[in-house]
């Protein structure tokens, strides 16, 4: 029931805003959020169009657990045929933003063809119009966050938006709600710019029904002592307590992933943000919870007002989102930087902008590696020396990419293009064109696997092997575990909660959350069944729009160049093992094909 | 000695003192620190798997890391 059972269809084109029924059946069938999404966007659009056309659909879709009273209920998800890999592309964010959505009355928003001038689309109750955005085009997230709700003298409004690197379509270009939340990565923001959709603002005025309130209570109530018991430290550390961790096993992608143990790691970590200097500054100021979250794993930092990237620009005086361990990693190790200063106004620079911080690093990384071969020089990058360890490199590019001045047009193009355009493709550290998270998979073989056929590109959040990964070595017996991992993070994806509580809860605690929630009975095998589809459907997705088996790969260099150090020194990523045993228990044929006796199965024939 | 990611709330030194012919699972025990919540162990930088911990001994300069376990980020 906690469905809303409504969809909101806005036509760019023609400048107008339909209601529609939810489609049950097929909410039943792909639970919310991603599997919707996706099922919405396969019968909506064909795969074979431009990313950035106006045939490309825009969906931001909730779950049947969003808004409600379960813990890390603040989950909404954008979906929409990615430019940075001419795959599907679903990015997911926090925040309020999502819940606010659904309060509004939407399981799903879908936009569809483009805009003859900038627009805003604003939902204030019942209330729904498009909006002139030309005032606001060119500005960045913060400035029409604040436009926008002294426009409408409402300052409740949940908005997401892109920055100028979305309306001048950088590849990763993220939407961004809430200030500092994103749906950062496959560059869902370049596409909104694309339909010059400036931003989406919601108010909503409608509550969330549940099918059986007494025993939603009591579940949820039951799940967030389990998430007490077992939250990992995430609200005292935050993500990047990972990274000792990582620089101990060996598996910290550093300089463009030619190392994978970083000198300075101590100085952009979890303990480094705690630490307070001479000058009695800390990075860290506090912790921050999405909606409904109990988890509370956000960070919210400030800069050492001397410093060199703020010294003369008070604007950045203040606190505003933090280092996370993909942010610290793309802007630290890989690039060779220790200035957790310099980081941290990176991250600002990435959510002021609109850009996905996984995405611009380990691009500027190559970057960095193509200048240090003396195949682009300062004559390049607007004089600009681009060797690795420059926090003037990162912090200047930034902000040139983010307002694509300059050398950040070449970076914009993210990583894959740009090392095209220089003739060493083999440096781009990508999976269909998608740039890695923070994990070498020659340590992580399992993460190799899940890269190769993560059906957005390189992705760390759509499977978890890192516990078979870190207990073997070896690329045995990972492909099962990677099979199903997928399976169950795109059903648990789809239901409005947040992957961060996988270490609490399994199967069965979804499962009882969504049975107390949803019309229907909802068992851990139906779950997994879910997901199966939804994952199947995006490979469905992918291979109509063209990509086959040969992108299900990785660069040469983990496939070739052995790990120099850590515990799995000497190590290069085993796929050509994983992939055959993957394809097989996945039911699909040697091609990558799901076969139709699969796709019958699944109900997808 | 050296633990990592959230487990540093279990140790913050440098050195432990332990049995003579100690095994890296009673290692374990004297910090304190659940198996469950252990990722990896390694020793002198190579990987201790988890069914070897009850078997490997350490002796007096070993440099033992207990790593967190990797949740994604």
């Amino acid at each position: 029931m906690s469905w809303q059972g409504r969809v909101l269809r806005v036509n760019l084109t023609r400048g107008d805003v339909t209601p529609e029924p939810l489609n049950m059946e097929w909410a039943n069938d792909y639970i919310g959020e991603r599997g919707l999404g996706t099922k919405y966007l396969w019968e909506n659009m064909d795969p074979k169009v431009d990313a950035m056309s106006p045939d490309n659909v825009l969906i931001f879709a909730t779950g049947p657990l969003t808004g409600t009273n379960a813990s890390t209920s603040g989950r909404y998800a954008v979906l929409t045929k990615g430019p940075l890999t001419g795959a599907i592309a679903c990015s997911n964010s926090g925040g309020k933003f999502g819940a606010e959505l659904k309060y509004a009355g939407y399981d799903l928003l879908i936009v569809e063809g483009s805009s003859e001038k900038p627009v805003y689309l604003l939902i204030e109750g019942d209330e729904i119009s498009l909006q002139s955005a030309e005032k606001i085009w060119g500005k960045t997230v913060w400035e029409a966050d604040e436009w926008i709700k002294k426009q409408h003298h409402n300052p409740m409004l949940k908005i997401a938006t892109i920055g100028v690197a979305g309306e001048r379509g950088v590849r990763y270009a993220a939407i961004v709600n809430d200030l500092h939340r994103a749906a950062g990565r496959s560059g869902v923001g370049a596409v909104m710019g694309s339909k010059n959709l400036k931003a989406v603002a919601v108010r909503g005025s409608h509550g969330v029904q549940v099918k059986d309130p007494k025993r939603f209570m009591q579940v949820t109530n039951e799940m967030k002592n389990l998430l007490a018991q077992d939250a990992g430290g995430l609200a005292k550390y935050g993500t990047n307590a990972m990274m000792d961790t990582m620089q101990e096993f060996g598996a910290l992608p550093t300089r463009n992933f030619q190392e994978v143990q970083f000198s300075g790691y101590d100085k952009v970590d979890a303990r480094a943000m705690l630490k307070t200097d001479e000058t009695g500054h800390r990075n860290l100021i506090t912790n921050k919870a999405c909606f409904g979250c109990t988890i509370a794993c956000g960070r919210i930092a400030h800069i050492r007002k001397d410093h060199f990237t703020i010294q003369n620009r008070k604007e950045y005086w203040h606190a505003s989102g933090g280092l996370e361990y993909e942010t610290a990693f793309a802007f630290g190790p890989v690039i060779g930087v220790d200035d957790i200063d310099a980081c941290t106004f990176a991250g600002y620079l990435m959510n002021e902008h609109g850009m996905d911080p996984i995405s611009f690093g380990v691009t500027l990384a190559a970057a960095m590696e193509l200048f240090e071969m003396g195949v682009i020089t300062t004559d390049d990058t607007d004089g600009v020396p681009l060797n690795f360890g420059s926090a003037e490199a990162l912090t200047v590019m930034s902000e040139k990419t983010g307002k694509q001045e300059g050398f950040g047009q070449v970076l914009g193009l993210g990583s894959r293009l740009m090392c095209q355009k220089y003739g060493h493709p083999e440096l781009s550290m990508t999976v269909k064109g998608q740039e890695f998270a923070g994990y070498d998979s020659r340590a992580l073989q399992g993460m190799g696997l899940g890269y190769a056929t993560g059906n957005r590109g390189a992705c760390h959040l759509k499977h978890d092997t890192f516990e078979v990964d870190m207990d073997d070595q070896s690329g045995e017996g990972k492909a099962e575990p990677c099979k199903t991992s997928q399976d169950w993070t795109a059903a648990v994806d789809s239901s409005g909660l947040c992957v961060f509580t996988l270490g609490a809860w399994g199967a069965p605690e979804f499962a009882a959350q969504l049975d107390a929630d949803c019309e229907g009975e909802w068992t851990p095998e139906r779950l997994l069944e879910s997901g199966e589809r939804i994952w199947n459907l995006e490979r469905l997705f992918n291979l109509a729009a063209g990509l086959t088996c040969a992108d299900d790969t990785l660069p040469e260099r983990l496939l070739k160049d052995p790990v120099p150090s850590g515990t799995a020194k000497g190590r290069v990523n085993e796929l050509g093992k994983m992939l055959p045993e993957y394809y097989s228990l996945r039911g699909w044929s040697e091609q990558g094909e799901p076969t139709p006796q699969t796709l019958t199965r699944l109900g997808l024939g | 000695m050296r633990v990592t990611g959230q487990l540093i709330d279990y140790f913050s030194g440098t050195h432990v003192n332990l049995d003579e012919g100690a095994s890296v699972e009673q290692a374990l025990v004297v910090l304190e620190i659940p198996a469950a919540s252990v990722g990896l162990v390694s020793v002198n930088g190579d990987a201790v798997p988890r069914e070897k911990r009850a078997r490997h001994g350490l002796v007096a300069g070993d440099q033992m890391v207990v790593m967190a376990p990797l949740t994604g980020g």
